[in-house]
This record gives C-alpha cells, sequence and structure tokens, in this order.
C-alpha cells in the first residue's frame, strides 16, 4: 500500500493525489475526468540561477557558465542523434521542455499512447547521452534562439528590469546565457549537472488527465525502477549569492529597431515564504484588476486620452530566490505614462480601498478560478507551484477567497520608491 | 437561424461563437470593420463605455467577452465570443444564460451612437496594432509573405486594414460596415456540457432570430482558391532592412490547381515536410545543419498557398533556401519512409483530438469545414479519411507547390 494523500478543490471540483516513491521521487496525479488528452510532466528543482554548488561525484564546489541548465535541457531532451520531440513525434505524440529559473520541465501530451510516453519520457532523463560532437552541433541552435530573444522586446523589458533590480542574484541573467558564455560548456560539465539534480530527491513526477491513479502509479514506478538509484545526497549544497537589500539601478534603457516602446517598473521586495509566495501571486492579480485593468478609472481614462491602446499588466514573481513586481505595459508615450503611473501609485497608496471594487474583482476572480478548471496546463502548473514552494495544491483558491481590503492595502505598500526601478525599451531613431 | 451545439460534459463552461461572414471585397473592408471590431468591443448603447463592459462581466462571474476578425479563404469573419460559467458549479447553482444572452444581443444588435472622438480614438488602436506587427519579427516574416503572395487580391491586406484607409474613415463608413456585417450570414455555435440546457438553441432563437435577415448558408458563399495558383509567377525576392541580431526569413508558394481532394493530403504532406518535430525542415535544416531554431511551414489551404519561415544568421541566408527547397524536392520526388507517412498521419490525428479539448477550437472546426468542404465533416470522417492517405497522394499534392518568392528582414546589416 501507498502512502497517498488526496487534495479535493470544491471549487474545480477536481482531486489531486499525491505520494513519494521509494527511491524518493515525488508523484503527483491530478484527475482530470472526460478530457482525452493526457500530460505527463517530469520536472527538475534546478534552473538557470544555480550556477554555483558542490558536484555530487566529487564533492568538490564548483562554477559552471551561465545558461547551462537550459543547454542540458536541450541536449537531454535526445537520445542517440535523435531530437526527443522527434522520438514522440513519431508515437504521433507531442512534446516540449522548458528551462526557467528554478525549475527544468519535460512533458508530453498524448490521447491514447499514454503509457508508452511515460515510458519514452523516463527513458529520456534516465539515459543521458553527451558527447563532444553532439554538444558542439547543439551551439549554433541554441546560438539562434539566444538571438531571437536579442531582437525579442518584451522579453529584452524584462531581463533588463531584473538587471536593474538585482546587484549580485543570478536571477539577472538571461536563462539560456550568451553566445560567450555557451562556449564553455563541455559533455563533462553537462553530466556533473545533470548528476547533481537529476537525482529522484530532486525531482518530481505530474500526470494530468483522466487515468486510473494506481495503474499510472504502478506504470511509473516500473519505468523508473529500471534505473538504479543514483549516488543522492540528502542535501544538495547550493551556492546563491547573498543580495543586498538595495536595487542596482535606477533606470534602464535600451534601444531596438522597433515601432512600439515598452516601459516596465518594477519593485525589488524581500524574500518571503511559500505561502505568501502564491499570496503575491493572488494579490498582484486582483490588485492588478482593481486599479489597471479595464474597469478601472485609471486605465480607462489613460485609454480615452489615447495613451495606452494595451493593458498595464501587474504581475508579482516569487521563488526561494527572489521576490518583485513588475508592472508593464507598451505605449508612445512613455514618459507620460510613466510619471501617470508613478502618480497614481503615491495616490492609491494613501486611499482607501473601494469595498464595492474589492467585492466585484473579487467574484471575478472566483469565476475565473472555476473556468481554470476547463484548462488541463492550469492544473499542472499550480502543482508545479504547491512543489516548488512547498504549499498545498489548492492554496491559490483558499487564498482567493479568505482575500480582504486590508491584505490590499498592505500589498500595494510595497510598492515604494526606494525599491522601484524603470526599464525601457525605445525605438532606435 | 443556423445554430449547432457540440456537447461535451467534461466543461465547466459554455461558449457562444456568434459569427458573421462575408465575402472579402477590398482593402477597405478591411480597414473599416478592423475599426467596427475595435470600437463595438469598447461599447453598446446600454453598456456606453469600457468600464460598464467590465464590471458587467465581472458580475457575470468573470464571463469573457470580445470580438475577433479573420480571414477564411475568401470570405472575412467577424466573429462575438462569450464564454462563462455553467450553473452547476457556480455558488447556489446561478444562472447566467438569460444575463449572457441579453448582453451578447446588446453588443451586437444595439450599438451606441459613436462620437467622432470615439472613431478617432479606435482609429489611433488599429493604426497602433498595424504598426506594431513588425516588432514581431518571425511572424512578421510570414505575414508579409501573405501579402507578397497575394498582393493583387482583398486576402493580401493586413486582418487590420490599410493605414491610409483607417485614417480616412468617416462615421458613414463604420455605419455602411454595420450594415453589411449584420445583414450577412450568421453561424451561431455554443459548445459545453448542455444536459440541462437542452432548450439552449430555442432560447437563442427567441432571442436573435428576428435580427437575422440574410439567409444565405455559409457554404454557399463564394470561395475560389485557384484564381491565384493558376497564374504563371515570376521568381521574386524581397527585403525589409532592420537593424536586428537575427535574421528572419520566408519562403512563399502556391499550390497549383488545388482542389478540395488535395486539402488533408496536404496537412499530412506537411507533417512529414515543415511541421512536426520530425519534418525534414526540422530534421535537415535545424537538426543536421545547426542553422535555425525556429523553422515551421503552414499551408494556407483555403488560398492555396506554402509559406515557410525561419530566424536564421544572415550569412547562412542562401544556405538555409537552398536546404528548404531541397526539402521540397525530396518530398516531390518521394525521398520519404513509410514511417515519416504514418507518423505525420499520427499527428494529424493527435491535433484532430487536440481541437476537441478546446471549445473554440471545436466551433471553428465546424466552421472552417463548412468553407473548406461545403458540407459538415465529423472528426471520424475526418480521422478515416487521414488513414487511407497514401505515399502518391503525398507526392501528387507536393508536385502540385511551387516556391515563388523569397523574403528577408534584417539580412543587409549583419550579412
Amino acid at each position: 500500500m501507498r502512502n497517498m494523500t488526496v487534495e479535493y478543490s470544491k471549487e474545480l471540483d477536481e482531486s489531486t493525489f499525491s505520494t513519494k516513491l521509494s527511491n524518493g521521487l515525488s508523484v503527483y496525479i491530478c484527475k482530470k475526468p472526460g478530457f482525452n488528452k493526457k500530460m505527463g510532466l517530469f520536472g527538475t528543482k534546478y534552473g538557470s540561477v544555480i550556477n554555483d554548488f558542490v558536484d555530487i561525484e566529487t564533492g568538490k564546489r564548483i562554477q559552471v557558465p551561465d545558461g547551462i541548465a537550459h543547454y542540458l535541457e536541450h541536449k537531454l531532451f535526445e537520445k542517440e542523434g535523435a531530437n526527443a520531440l522527434d522520438l514522440f513525434s513519431q508515437m504521433g505524440v507531442s512534446s516540449n521542455a522548458y528551462t526557467s529559473f528554478d525549475q527544468t520541465v519535460y512533458y508530453f501530451e498524448t490521447a491514447d499512447k499514454f503509457d508508452e510516453s511515460v515510458a519514452m519520457l523516463v527513458k529520456l532523463i534516465k539515459e543521458p547521452y553527451f558527447t563532444a560532437e553532439n554538444v558542439e552541433k547543439e551551439r549554433g541552435i541554441i546560438g539562434q534562439e539566444i538571438s531571437m530573444y536579442d531582437d525579442n522586446p518584451n522579453f529584452k523589458v524584462y531581463f533588463n528590469a531584473l538587471r536593474a533590480m538585482y546587484q549580485k542574484n543570478p536571477v539577472r541573467i538571461d536563462i539560456a546565457g550568451t553566445i560567450e558564455t555557451i562556449s564553455h560548456i563541455t559533455h563533462e560539465l553537462l553530466y556533473t549537472c545533470y548528476n547533481t539534480f537529476y537525482s529522484p530527491q530532486n525531482m518530481f513526477f505530474i500526470i494530468v488527465g483522466d487515468v486510473d491513479v494506481d495503474k499510472t502509479l504502478d506504470l511509473i514506478e516500473e519505468n523508473i525502477n529500471k534505473y538504479p538509484n543514483p549516488k543522492t545526497s540528502e542535501e544538495i549544497q547550493k551556492y546563491i549569492p547573498e543580495e543586498p537589500k538595495e536595487i542596482a539601478q535606477k533606470e534602464i534603457e535600451e534601444k531596438m529597431d522597433i515601432f512600439l516602446p515598452q516601459l516596465c517598473i518594477g519593485y525589488k521586495l524581500p524574500l518571503c515564504s511559500g505561502y505568501d509566495i502564491q499570496k503575491n501571486e493572488v494579490l498582484a492579480d486582483v490588485v492588478g484588476e482593481m486599479y489597471f485593468s479595464k474597469q478601472s478609472d485609471f486605465f480607462v481614462n489613460m485609454y480615452n486620452s489615447g495613451k495606452v491602446n494595451s493593458s498595464i499588466d501587474l504581475q508579482y514573481e516569487g521563488s526561494k530566490y527572489f521576490s518583485h513586481i513588475m508592472l508593464t505595459t507598451t505605449t508612445t508615450n512613455i514618459d507620460e505614462v510613466q510619471k501617470d503611473i508613478l502618480k497614481y501609485i503615491n495616490k492609491i497608496k494613501v486611499e482607501n480601498v473601494d469595498n464595492e471594487l474589492f467585492e466585484i474583482v473579487k467574484r471575478k476572480k472566483i469565476g475565473e478560478t472555476i473556468l481554470s478548471a476547463d484548462s488541463l496546463n492550469i492544473a499542472y502548473r499550480r502543482i508545479i507551484d504547491s512543489i516548488l514552494y512547498d504549499t498545498d495544491t489548492y492554496v491559490d483558491v483558499e487564498i482567493l477567497e479568505k482575500l480582504t481590503p486590508q491584505d490590499i492595502k498592505e500589498f500595494l505598500n510595497n510598492l515604494k520608491e526606494d525599491n522601484q526601478v524603470i526599464s525601457k525599451i525605445l525605438p532606435k531613431e | 437561424m443556423n445554430i449547432e451545439k457540440i456537447i461535451d460534459e467534461k466543461f465547466k463552461s459554455i461558449y457562444i461563437s456568434y459569427n458573421f461572414t462575408i465575402p472579402m471585397k477590398n482593402k477597405e473592408m478591411f480597414s473599416y470593420n478592423a475599426l467596427l471590431g475595435a470600437i463595438m468591443q469598447k461599447g453598446a448603447k446600454n453598456y456606453p463605455n469600457l468600464k460598464s463592459i467590465e464590471n458587467k462581466l465581472s458580475m457575470l462571474y468573470g464571463a469573457t467577452y470580445d470580438i475577433n476578425v479573420d480571414k477564411y479563404g475568401d470570405l472575412y469573419n467577424f466573429q462575438f465570443r462569450m464564454n462563462f460559467i455553467n450553473r452547476k458549479f457556480l455558488p447556489d447553482n446561478e444562472e447566467l444564460l438569460d444575463e449572457v444572452l441579453d448582453f451578447l444581443y446588446e453588443m451586437i444588435y444595439n450599438p451606441k451612437d459613436w462620437t467622432d472622438d470615439e472613431i478617432e480614438r479606435e482609429k489611433e488602436f488599429i493604426l497602433e496594432k498595424i504598426n506594431e506587427r513588425r516588432d514581431e519579427k518571425l511572424a512578421y516574416a510570414s505575414q508579409k509573405m501573405e501579402e507578397i503572395l497575394c498582393k493583387d487580391e482583398p486576402y493580401g491586406t493586413y486582418i487590420f486594414g490599410d493605414e491610409k484607409i483607417v485614417k480616412s474613415a468617416t462615421k458613414e463608413d463604420l455605419k455602411n460596415a454595420y450594415e453589411n456585417i449584420i445583414g450577412s450570414t450568421v453561424n451561431v455555435y455554443v459548445a459545453g456540457n448542455l444536459n440541462g440546457y437542452e432548450d439552449i438553441e430555442k432560447t437563442i432563437e427567441e432571442k436573435f432570430a428576428s435580427k437575422v435577415t440574410n439567409t444565405q448558408k455559409l457554404e454557399d458563399l463564394p470561395t475560389d482558391n485557384t484564381k491565384i495558383n493558376s497564374k504563371e509567377h515570376i521568381y521574386t525576392k524581397d527585403s525589409e532592412p532592420q537593424d536586428i541580431v537575427q535574421s528572419a526569413i520566408s519562403l512563399g508558394g502556391y499550390i497549383k490547381g488545388i482542389t478540395v481532394e488535395d486539402l488533408l493530403p496536404l496537412a499530412i504532406f506537411n507533417g512529414i515536410f515543415g511541421v512536426t518535430p520530425s519534418c525534414k525542415l526540422f530534421q535537415n535544416v535545424r537538426e543536421k545543419a545547426s542553422l535555425c531554431y525556429t523553422i515551421s511551414a503552414k499551408i494556407l489551404k483555403l488560398k492555396g498557398l506554402i509559406i515557410v519561415y525561419a530566424g536564421i544568421n544572415a550569412q547562412n541566408y542562401e544556405k538555409a533556401v537552398s536546404l528548404i527547397k531541397e526539402q521540397l524536392e525530396d518530398m516531390k520526388k518521394g525521398n520519404f519512409t513509410d514511417e515519416e507517412l504514418q507518423c505525420s498521419i499520427d499527428s494529424a490525428i493527435a491535433s484532430l483530438r487536440d481541437v476537441r479539448e478546446s471549445k473554440y477550437l471545436s466551433c471553428m472546426f465546424k466552421y472552417s469545414n463548412k468553407i473548406a468542404y461545403k458540407k459538415d465533416m465529423s472528426f471520424e470522417e475526418i480521422e478515416e479519411a487521414y488513414k487511407k492517405i497514401t505515399r502518391e497522394d503525398i507526392i501528387r499534392v507536393a508536385n502540385k507547390i511551387e516556391f515563388t518568392n523569397e523574403f528577408i528582414i534584417g539580412g543587409v546589416q549583419n550579412a
């Protein structure tokens, strides 16, 4: 008998089952009755910010080139010359992978090749195959991926804001690294990162779909058990440079060959607990809706006066390693819009919260939460959040229901001048 | 009224898609309708501004409402969309349907008297949409190729119209565009868990039928995808200088003498040639030659066009173009394995099943089939037809394809 945890959300009418296999791998199954499509995700709590750690093989501290977690993602999703996307595609299954600051995730989506897909996913992750030659071949492809982001103004305005906020934290470095940093990546270094961070204790397996829970657990375990348990340590030793409270620079500006300027106002916050990360995410959503969305007087005025055409987005991002709020918009009147937003923020911080608006927005967000049950993607993202932040799976739903106007007030108080940065992308003349 | 239901018990919300369809005419039609869509999305007589609309939607538990415009071959689609929660999942089983339909009715059939200021404001909105598309280099390279290939046809106009015409649009132009849209063919789709909503067609009919005057059927509207691809075309290269790191290229061509029998084989062709990770473009241009990260081919089946786009280093331009062309030649000669064919069929069937996981895609699947095949096509019918596609079918459609145009953004500065 397995020791299984079941979490149920009444609002979503959805259940998530979780357990830990004997080798330490955490498995989560979110049951979605009626859906044809099933998703499987195999991930590790390892991303671009972890560049300095103790090599599990040698026990020695090592610093690795920027962008290596992402490079590893590319190379691991490959099997003896064949790209994993291709191997899945040959079965009629779609697959992909992504690397972020604190996680790397590999996944597939299928209606009828579920068992084979689970087997393939485990095989790919458990059988790394890095050679000097195949690592070299990938450099050109990743180089083009980096170049693509170099021309993307949304991406630039965001990363520049991070660079302005953080002085030392590796979150200020592009996830894929640069053409220069990736030139130092070798197959030996990839093995070091793989051996250290792709151990069962540091990984998670997620299934979302209409599956039989017990059979699926058996299936995963059976595939995992084909491989011997790798060398592991209780706690992987990671060194993230201590980040000062202060921002790195107040303003950052870059010119690109674009039409529409981009503005991002960032606020660096102190690190907080997993629960508070989730709470801040919900709050950013509600505050954004109340004060910056199409139902706010502010946005309507900005729109009517022709200053802004698209939306003004507010989002919170947090992890074990960073915590910040970002307000982003695009506008051809960038200086005026910046001034208006900053003035407005000072105003709403001292004003009382409009209780009626708060209730209307809360109603909308509860509706959106129920609507989210129609999406398999939201289901897995919620589970990954709960894994990384060590919270209950449906904690966001509970937080939303308990939210009070006082929480709004406290959230707004984070928007201070001394932790604020301004990032702009302007067109070249 | 033409109302179709897509019943699927797994969904917790109900989606309504209210479609108007008109034959494409000219640049003016695109420009005025883009403006019309923008202004109708911002207000109606009883919801005079953005705030009142958004407030109402919040009260409907975050129901969504928008207007979408799109091209389906030579037909222009003007679509009102709403999504709202099924009463089974709401506190106290609160029913939203009547309010949602009333709201939708207001937005479609009870427009406000637009002021000149409001019209001028929405012109700015559309002009920004037209101008900002150059900021997304790869999508832009692909769109520009559509325009180049269809430069003598209404289809070659960008979906948000033409800058000059948008600027010159008058209130009269908008009113005419509105009358033209609401007087056109109507197709309504409702998707979701409709158990307990058995009368939904009747309810919609009672509310909307009196307004629907056009009785022409979607399948009877004129579409002709053989006109441009039966002409002779001279091979042409275009470029647009941009100061960027990566160059975006597109390669375009016509599918000569395309017929309705070619449509499904073309989808399977493209699975082998240019759209799956097993395809020739991905395998040879990306994986083997390491020339790009992004490369993909799309078939515009209702216009009989093919477009390949990729992000490359400008110095590899010639090499990439010739590699892409080699892959097409291989397809024409039948240089692909039975495994590749089977894999493409499996992928196409998997994508077909994906369509059913989305209310929006399910509705548009029904809609576009009516245009392409002039009749209903079920998921099962298409799946069966895919399974019967042979190597000969693929070679036959491949030999109808000819690349005639190249386009590169940013090739000058960073070559």
